[in-house]
C-alpha cells in the first residue's frame, strides 16, 4: 500500500509542525496553510510549500473549507490532515474532501456524524454494551423532561449539549432549584456555539477521574488500543496536565476499559486514530463519555510510554494499510507526563495573555520532549488557542517523571511584554500532595485555584 | 499608497507616512533598530533591533512587510506585492485576491478579458473572476485608474491576498 505523495496540513501551531515532522520522516511532501496572522509561523517555513488561505478569523481561514480545498487542488496534495480542533471532526468537510478526490485523514464522515452527536453516540455505545452514566436515553425534549430525568437520576446532574465537545457546552446542576435556569442557559449557549440547542442529562460524578483510551483502527476491521491517559487535571473541562498510563488503577479494570474502547469503536465502524473517553468513579467503575476521532493534544504521553509514533500510524491506516501493530506488540513502559504551557494568566481566571516572546528557550535534557511553534521573536496571536508549548517527560516511575517535569518546567525561559504563562500554576499541580499520590480527581484544579 | 504630481500632494503623502511610521513605532513592541522614510519614491524601511537569540530571523523580516502592507489600500501582505511596489516606484494601487482559487481574466473562455494593460477603469469595475469550489466570484477594483500591470496569468491559482492587478490612480 502506497503512502501519500503530498499532505496538506489544515491546521496551525504546534500540531501542524508535529504532523509536518511525521510526514518528513515518512518521505511525504507537505503543504502548510496559514492565515495572514500566521505569516511568520514555523510550519510555513518548515513545509515544502505554503499557501495563504485567509485573514486571521478561523472561520475565514482555518475553517474555510473552500480555501483549504482550493489550496489542496492548487498544490496537488492527495490528502488533508486536519490536526485537532478547526475542521478535524467536521463530517461535511470530510465529505467535501472525498468529493474532490482528497483523502481526509480521519474517520468516515458518517461515523464522525454519529459520534459528534453525543446523544446518538451514547445510544450506539449502549448497544455495543459499554457502561454509561444514568441519564437521558435521547436528547431531552423539554424542561419538564429534564426535570423528570434529573429527579430519577438524583442530583448533581450535568446538562450537556448534544453537539458539544472540547469541554464546551455543559453545566453542572447541584439542586432542583437551579435546574430550569441551567437548562435555559445551556440550550441558549449550545444554540449560539454549535447551532444546535438539543441537550441531554447525565448523573454528575463529583470525585471522578477523566481517563481516556487511545485507539487505532484500520479500514479492514482491525482495532487496537494503546493504553490509557489520565486527564483529570482540568479547569472548566480544559486539560492542563496529562499522564500515561492513568495511575493507581486496578489492572483488571483498566484491561476491561481498554477492551470496551476497542469494541465500541469497531461497533460503529470507526477507522483511524481516536480516543474513547471515560469517567472513572471512586469504586473504579468506568462510564463511557465520548469518542473523539482526531489526534489529541495529549498524544505525546502515549507515544512516550509505547514507543509508537501515533501520527505515523494514523497516516498508514488512512492510506489503507492494515494495522502494523498487533495488540500484544503494544507494551507500555514507565510513565510520561505532559504539561500544557498556555499563554494564560491563572491569577486572572486564566484569561489569554498573548504578546511578543522576547525570550523563549524551551527545556531540554534527558527524556524531555517539547512540542511548540514558539521561537524568540514570535508574536503569540490573540486570534487562536492559547496553547504555546507541550512539555512532555518520561521516566521509569511516576515519582521520577513528576520530578523530571518539575525540572523541565523550571528550565523553560519565556518572557515578553504582556506574556504570562500557566507554568507557575502547573508547578503547583505537580507538587500537590493529592496529585503526587495519584489519587486526584477532576476537582483538583478548582481547589488549587481557590487556595 | 497614493502619490500626486504636485509638491503639496507629495508633502501630504510624506506627512501621512511619517505619521504612520511614528504611530507604528510607538505601538510596535520590541526594540526598533532603524526607521527610514524617503519622499522621492515613497519608501519606508523599518529594522528591528536584533533579538538576543539567533533563531529570530522571521521577526526581522515579516513586521517590515506588515508595515508596508498597512499603507497599501488593498492590505496586501504578499512579498511579491511588496517587490512590485518597489519596482514601480510606489505610484500604483493593487487589487489582491480576496479568496483562494483560480483567477480568470475573462467571464468565459474566448470572451474579451475584463481588463488589459493601459485600459482605464472606474472604481468598482470587475477586473477578473476567482473560481473557488465551482463558484465564480467577481473581483472588483476599489480605486479607478489605468491598469498598469496584470500580475497573474489567466487560469493561474492564487492564494489569499496575492496581488492580481496594479492600477495607476488618476488625480
Amino acid at each position: 500500500m502506497e503512502l501519500f505523495q503530498k499532505i496538506l496540513i489544515a491546521n496551525r501551531g504546534e500540531i501542524a509542525l508535529r504532523v509536518a515532522r511525521a510526514c518528513r520522516e515518512l518521505g511525504v511532501r507537505t503543504v502548510a496553510v496559514y492565515s495572514t496572522a500566521d505569516a511568520d509561523s514555523v510550519v510555513r517555513r518548515y513545509a515544502d510549500e505554503a499557501v495563504c488561505i485567509g485573514p486571521p478569523p478561523p472561520r475565514r481561514s482555518y475553517c474555510n473549507v473552500a480555501a483549504i480545498i482550493e489550496a489542496a487542488k492548487m498544490t496537488e496534495a492527495d490528502a488533508i490532515h486536519p490536526g485537532y480542533g478547526f475542521l478535524s471532526e467536521d463530517p461535511d468537510f470530510a465529505e467535501i474532501c472525498a468529493e474532490n478526490g482528497l483523502v481526509f485523514i480521519g474517520s468516515p464522515p458518517n461515523v464522525m456524524a454519529s459520534l459528534g452527536d453525543k446523544s446518538m453516540a451514547r445510544t450506539l455505545m449502549r448497544q455495543a454494551g459499554l457502561p454509561l452514566l444514568t441519564g437521558s436515553a435521547d436528547a431531552a425534549r423539554s424542561a419538564a423532561d429534564v426535570r423528570d430525568i434529573a429527579d430519577a437520576v438524583g442530583y448533581p446532574v450535568i446538562i450537556k449539549a448534544v453537539a458539544g465537545g472540547g469541554g464546551r457546552g455543559m453545566t453542572v446542576v447541584w439542586s432542583a432549584a437551579e435546574l430550569s435556569r441551567a437548562y435555559t442557559r445551556t440550550r441558549a449557549a449550545a444554540r449560539a456555539v454549535f447551532g444546535d440547542d438539543r441537550i441531554y442529562v447525565e448523573r454528575f460524578l463529583e470525585r471522578a477521574r477523566h481517563v481516556e483510551v487511545q485507539i487505532l483502527c484500520d479500514a479492514h476491521g482491525g482495532g487496537i488500543h494503546l493504553g490509557t491517559r489520565d486527564c483529570s487535571v482540568q479547569r472548566r473541562h480544559q486539560k492542563l496536565v496529562e499522564e500515561a498510563p492513568a495511575p493507581e488503577l486496578d489492572p483488571d479494570r483498566v484491561a476491561e476499559m481498554c477492551r470496551d474502547a476497542v469494541r465500541g469503536a469497531l461497533a460503529v465502524g470507526f477507522t483511524g486514530l481516536g480516543t474513547v473517553e471515560f469517567l472513572v468513579d471512586e469504586d473504579q467503575a468506568h462510564y463511557f463519555i465520548e469518542i473523539n476521532s482526531r489526534i489529541q493534544v495529549e498524544h505525546p504521553v502515549t507515544e512516550m510510554v509505547t514507543g509508537c509514533d501515533l501520527v505515523h500510524e494514523q497516516l498508514y491506516v488512512a492510506s489503507g494499510t492494515p494495522l502494523r501493530l498487533r495488540q500484544e506488540d503494544v507494551v507500555a513502559r514507565g510513565v510520561a507526563v505532559e504539561c500544557r504551557v498556555n499563554t494564560e494568566d491563572p491569577e486572572r481566571g486564566f484569561v489569554p495573555a498573548p504578546g511578543l516572546l522576547e525570550r523563549f528557550t524551551p527545556p531540554a535534557g534527558p527524556f524531555v520532549r517539547v512540542d511548540t511553534h514558539g521561537f524568540p521573536g514570535y508574536r503569540v496571536s490573540p486570534h487562536y488557542d492559547s496553547l504555546l508549548a507541550k512539555v512532555s517527560v518520561w521516566a521509569p516511575s511516576r515519582a521520577e517523571a513528576l520530578g523530571r517535569a518539575e525540572r523541565a518546567l523550571a528550565e523553560f525561559d519565556i518572557a515578553g511584554p504582556g506574556v504570562v504563562t500557566t507554568i507557575p500554576f502547573i508547578k503547583k499541580v505537580l507538587t500537590d500532595t493529592e496529585f503526587r499520590k495519584g489519587q486526584y480527581s477532576t476537582g483538583l484544579v478548582e481547589r488549587l485555584v481557590a487556595d | 499608497m497614493r502619490q500626486g504630481s504636485g509638491t503639496d500632494q507629495r508633502q501630504h503623502v510624506l506627512g501621512c507616512l511619517h505619521e504612520h511610521a511614528r504611530r507604528l513605532a510607538d505601538e510596535l513592541p520590541g526594540r526598533l533598530g532603524r526607521i527610514r522614510v524617503c519622499s522621492g519614491d515613497v519608501i519606508i524601511e523599518v529594522e528591528w533591533a536584533p533579538i538576543a537569540l539567533a533563531a529570530a530571523v522571521p521577526a526581522q523580516l515579516e513586521p517590515a512587510a506588515a508595515l508596508v502592507s498597512a499603507l497599501e489600500p488593498a492590505g496586501a501582505i504578499d512579498s511579491r506585492a511588496i517587490g512590485s511596489q518597489d519596482a514601480d516606484s510606489g505610484n500604483t494601487v493593487v487589487v489582491s485576491a480576496p479568496l483562494v482559487g483560480t483567477f480568470y481574466h475573462a467571464p468565459e473562455p474566448g470572451a474579451e478579458p475584463y481588463v488589459a494593460v493601459g485600459k482605464v477603469i472606474e472604481a468598482g469595475a470587475t477586473i477578473g473572476i476567482i473560481e473557488a469550489m465551482k463558484l465564480l466570484n467577481p473581483v472588483t477594483a476599489d480605486t479607478g485608474g489605468t491598469v498598469a500591470r496584470i500580475c497573474v496569468e489567466n487560469g493561474e491559482a492564487v492564494e489569499f491576498s496575492q496581488v492580481l492587478v496594479e492600477i495607476t490612480p488618476h488625480h
